[in-house]
């Protein structure tokens, strides 16, 4: 068993297997050995956001890691999708704060399928929206400088006229 | 004070008569600190005697005339003392509105500053912007919503900032055949800032003279960047006129092209002679391709729809090739000698009705000598196959060396009696995995494969593991079919198989397409079942491997899925969840065991 220490130090034992869907822990576990009982300290993720990281580890736990040159292969064979399986649906279901966090977690803890999953849910949440409507749904503000609001224009005025 | 001045509903237009004028000075406190007041004695202007005067048509004259005009001119000095507070107040007000509006968009500043998508830093927001532009700028009519990348770009400063400044957002887009309109100009400025990253775009001109003549144009703007061409999809009536030629004419070489996909125009052959040190994937529909020399980068082959001479002609110039697809190949023609040879491991055909010869010829006149894997089935469901086809199948497996482990046959063989799917399975003696598939108009055209599946009981071990009463599983009947008169058809009872055989000795993974026959389906479980064959469970470290088996026996069978051809309705959606639960004890004891529609 492995305890994880967050940076709410709050403390959380998981099995071997599910801590090292994290490429991160992983390579800590390989630095300090097998037998090292010390908590491995996450100073970047809290408490609650572990608890959902994990319970994704968890339900992912033996699914084959994805190989390190899998970005390579993908930009070979053209394959890219935003489909989001059912389990992982349901699970990044959360309000902006956590979904944004849970990103940031998958990121620092180097867990890629969490942080693609992540990801595409933040871009299906783009889709099929005008900027006014990301705006509002992100609480961005238009902050655009009078040049890059002139630039706008002229990109409209240039598709449309030639 | 001032509510005793009633103004009337209309502008000053209407009746005076309207106003209803106050009997005391009117006092308004415009600052309650400084005490800064305006007041108007209205009454001494003698509102009420003026009317009657106007109504009675007096005029005056002599001093009642320079009272008059002294009631004017100070009636002139109180509506100006007026103007000039409103112009105050207004200018006043207005500068509220403008602090009120300052605060709302500090407001609005704050709200983003603290917005969880902040906290994102630019890779992790580039990487979500390259999921949302991915295969989605049609940049051929100016459509924000069809265009992500500038859509993206006109939130806000921070994103436009990371937009323009990542060339990968602008490196795939598309042209449609609906959108040619003469605003589709925005390619030059993704080619712009795409720029040095390799492009990814699909042209599809559809037929008119305009949309051609304007793909035209822009194939020859993308030319200029023909080094930068990474996965390129075009269909057109005309892919010679407009892309081959000025590639054959210029010399151009594609040195970062992966994947091309090149489909319409005639039957035809076009030649191509660039080079394309990387291309790995090459998909053609109708046109054949005269690739001229040795591709030993393609790897991938999907081939739609083309003469079986085009279809030959394409393969013999991919020596590495690793898949090939075949989908309705058609024609024929006398085939050279030696035939053809394909190292290909693994191997997809389909054929329509009348494509069955063009498929024989290519069976015929390629050596895979690598296959391990092959996918069969017909392109349109009510398709029967002629046994020619398969003897060429069985032929070309004989030729090759038995190496296939992986078959997937979904079609309608005509004439499939037992003794000839024995003998295709002869052919295969390694397979480990199978799928079969029930053509929709076939009922009952797998169950000679099912049939042959069962494994005779050649040892008694083996028959005490297997619940031959069985007991653990539900009684199933087989006349409850209400789709159609499934279980009247009993056709597989009167399959034989001949004593001790077993086909497909080898057999670990069984993937059915079928409206479930249960007894039949039970029975070939029960007597492929032998988990005490299996080599110790992961975790336990052995490096024992499954019993090979001898002549007669099998291994055992680890998976089982099957899949109800169509949305099953009432009672066979029921059948379907009592067959499953049937299956429980299977899966119980370890079989990975799916039912799905």
């Amino acid at each position: 068993m492995i305890v994880l220490k967050t940076s709410d130090n709050e403390t959380f034992t998981v099995e071997r297997d599910v801590a090292e869907r994290s490429v991160l822990i992983k390579n800590m576990l390989d630095d300090i050995g097998e037998n090292s009982e010390q908590a491995i300290p996450l100073p970047n993720v809290n408490s609650s956001v572990l608890k959902k990281v994990l319970e994704y580890c968890e339900h992912h736990r033996g699914e084959p890691l994805p190989a390190a040159d899998a970005d390579t292969s993908q930009d070979d064979t053209r394959k890219r999708t935003t489909d989001i399986s059912e389990w992982d649906q349901k699970f990044i279901t959360v309000d902006q704060e956590m979904l944004f966090e849970i990103i940031l977690a998958a990121n620092y803890l180097d867990i890629k399928s969490l942080l693609d999953v992540g990801c595409k849910t933040v871009a299906n949440m783009i889709k099929g929206k005008t900027p006014e409507e990301i705006r509002k749904l992100f609480n961005i503000v238009n902050d655009f400088t009078p040049e890059e609001e002139a630039q706008i224009k002229k990109e409209n005025e240039w598709a449309e006229d030639r | 004070m001032i509510s005793t001045v009633a103004i009337p509903s209309d502008d000053l237009d209407g009746s005076v008569a309207h106003y209803t004028w106050p009997h005391e000075c009117i006092s308004m406190d415009l600052c309650v600190k400084c005490g800064d007041s305006l007041e108007l004695n209205l009454h001494q202007l003698r509102f009420s005697e003026s009317l009657s005067c106007v109504r009675t048509g007096y005029y005056p004259f002599g001093s009642e005339r320079a009272a008059y005009d002294k009631l004017l001119r100070d009636t002139q000095i109180e509506l100006d003392r007026c103007q000039k507070e409103i112009d105050r107040l207004e200018i006043l007000c207005n500068k509220f509105i403008a602090s009120k509006q300052l605060l709302q968009a500090n407001k609005r500043l704050i709200h983003s500053i603290l917005s969880p998508i902040n906290k994102l830093p630019l890779d992790l927001l580039g990487n979500i912007f390259e999921h949302v532009c991915y295969d989605r700028n049609h940049i051929s009519g100016f459509n924000l919503s069809n265009v992500p990348t500038l859509k993206l770009s006109r939130v806000c400063h921070r994103w436009r900032s990371l937009v323009s400044s990542t060339p990968t957002l602008w490196s795939t887009f598309r042209f449609g055949e609906k959108e040619y309109t003469r605003r589709h100009n925005l390619l030059p400025l993704f080619l712009k800032r795409s720029h040095p990253c390799p492009i990814d775009f699909q042209v599809d001109d559809g037929n008119t003279h305009e949309s051609t003549s304007q793909s035209s144009k822009n194939m020859s703007t993308l030319l200029l960047h023909s080094d930068r061409w990474r996965h390129v999809e075009i269909r057109s009536q005309f892919p010679s006129a407009y892309l081959l030629q000025p590639l054959i004419e210029t010399g151009a070489q594609l040195p970062s092209l992966k994947s091309l996909t090149l489909g319409g125009g005639d039957r035809g052959v076009s030649d191509f002679p660039a080079p394309c040190a990387n291309l790995k994937l090459l998909t053609l529909s109708q046109r054949g391709l005269n690739l001229q020399f040795p591709r030993p980068t393609i790897t991938h082959l999907v081939l739609n729809d083309m003469s079986c001479e085009s279809a030959l002609g394409v393969i013999s110039h991919c020596p590495n090739v690793q898949d090939v697809v075949l989908h309705e190949p058609n024609g024929h023609f006398d085939l050279p000698t030696p035939a053809y040879k394909c190292n290909a491991n693994k191997l997809e055909l389909s054929t329509s009705y009348h494509g069955q010869r063009a498929i024989s010829i290519i069976l015929q006149g390629i050596h895979f000598d690598q296959l391990t894997s092959l996918n069969f089935r017909d392109a349109e469901s009510n398709v029967q196959v002629d046994w020619y086809v398969i003897e060429n199948l069985c032929l070309m497996l004989e030729r090759s060396p038995t190496n296939l482990t992986s078959l997937s046959l979904c079609l309608h063989v005509e004439s499939f009696s037992i003794k000839r799917v024995l003998h295709v399975f002869s052919f295969m003696p390694l397979l480990t995995e199978l799928e079969v598939g029930e053509r929709r108009n076939q009922k009952g055209s797998i169950y000679p494969i099912l049939k042959s599946l069962i494994a005779p009981h050649t040892s008694e071990a083996v028959m005490g593991e297997m619940d031959e009463d069985g007991d653990g599983l539900e009684e199933l009947s087989d006349d409850e079919e209400d789709e159609v008169d499934l279980d009247k058809d009993d056709r597989e009872n009167d399959i034989e198989i001949p004593e001790g055989v077993c086909s497909l000795p080898n057999l670990t993974k069984l993937c059915v397409i079928i409206r479930p026959r249960p007894k039949l389906l039970v029975k070939l479980l029960r007597s492929r079942w032998r988990p005490s064959l299996l080599p110790p469970k992961s975790g336990q470290k052995s490096n024992q491997l499954e019993v090979v088996p001898d002549h007669g026996q099998c291994v055992c069978l680890r998976s089982f899925h099957l899949m109800y051809p169509c949305p099953p309705r009432n009672k066979a959606a029921l059948r379907l969840i009592v067959f499953k639960r049937s299956l429980e004890s299977f899966k119980n004891d370890g079989m990975d065991v799916e039912v799905k529609w």
